[in-house]
């Protein structure tokens, strides 16, 4: 994909995401993170529904395999259940070229069936052409 | 309410291929700059290094752990990653209140390697609701 071509509040993808226990599991097994609270209660850490998001970003619009994540901001303000399906949508909050690299931030909204908002994002990315 | 630490009890993770590797499974991200010895070979970097969002998540399981359901409703994280993490670097998460009044906490982190170099620094916060911090352990 041609980068330069994405525009300002571009949707990249639209997409439902939903965590099973074994994939919570797997996150938490590989970050480390020891709390019990998640597969307890049956909610999924938001930072992993984050991260399947930033997966999907990076394969919708072929960033390049060099791509460095430079900054990261995240709001939550809802959980979402263990396999309860969750609506995240991506889209280019800015696009900006300065001497041959590339700053691409993304935008992640995230929201519940009940259209609860779990969580806003913002990922700066640079890119070096 | 739980009285607000002041610093919270620092964690200290080692970084090591094979924890790049599940991480890229957990979260579906192959990028061969965290994976790929020979593709990183010809970046800047030199050699692989690890996804920043793996190093970020140790922020906030350090929140979860001192705050847990508090934390994971209502918290907001905002960071700077300012240097890579390579596998065999030992990496420790702090976290320093900046300020607290009735209604969020405010914590600063930052997570160093072991030669004291700063490779994320940002702002942790949450809200405190009329049971103040009840979540806090």
């Amino acid at each position: 994909m041609n980068l330069s071509l994405l525009q300002k509040d571009q949707i990249i993808f639209k997409k439902s995401i939903a965590l099973s226990q074994d994939q919570i599991a797997c996150y938490l097994d590989a970050v480390g993170d020891k709390s019990t609270l998640f597969l307890d209660e049956a909610i999924v850490p938001p930072m992993a529904i984050l991260a399947q998001a930033m997966a999907e970003a990076m394969a919708a619009i072929k960033l390049p395999p060099g791509t460095v994540h430079t900054s990261q901001d995240l709001e939550v303000d809802h959980l979402a259940s263990v396999g309860a399906s969750v609506e995240c949508t991506c889209a280019i909050n800015s696009n900006t070229l300065r001497s041959d690299i590339r700053f691409l931030v993304l935008e992640f909204k995230c929201t519940s069936a009940s259209r609860d908002r779990i969580f806003v994002a913002r990922t700066t990315l640079v890119v070096t052409e | 309410m739980g009285k607000i630490p002041e610093k919270l009890k620092p964690i200290e993770h080692v970084i090591t291929q094979e924890r790049l590797i599940k991480y890229a499974e957990a979260s579906g991200d192959y990028n061969p700059l965290h994976l790929d010895e020979e593709f990183a070979r010809n970046t800047p970097y030199g050699k692989p290094i690890a996804h920043g969002m793996l190093i970020l998540a140790f922020i906030s399981a350090l929140m979860t752990s001192a705050f847990g359901n508090t934390w994971l409703r209502t918290g907001k994280l905002k960071a700077r990653f300012r240097a890579p993490v390579f596998p065999g670097d030992v990496v420790k998460v702090n976290a320093q209140l900046k300020s607290s009044n009735d209604e969020e906490v405010v914590y600063q982190v930052i997570v160093i390697n072991q030669n004291e170099s700063q490779v994320i620094t940002g702002d942790a916060k949450l809200k405190l609701d009329s049971q103040g911090l009840e979540d806090y352990v």
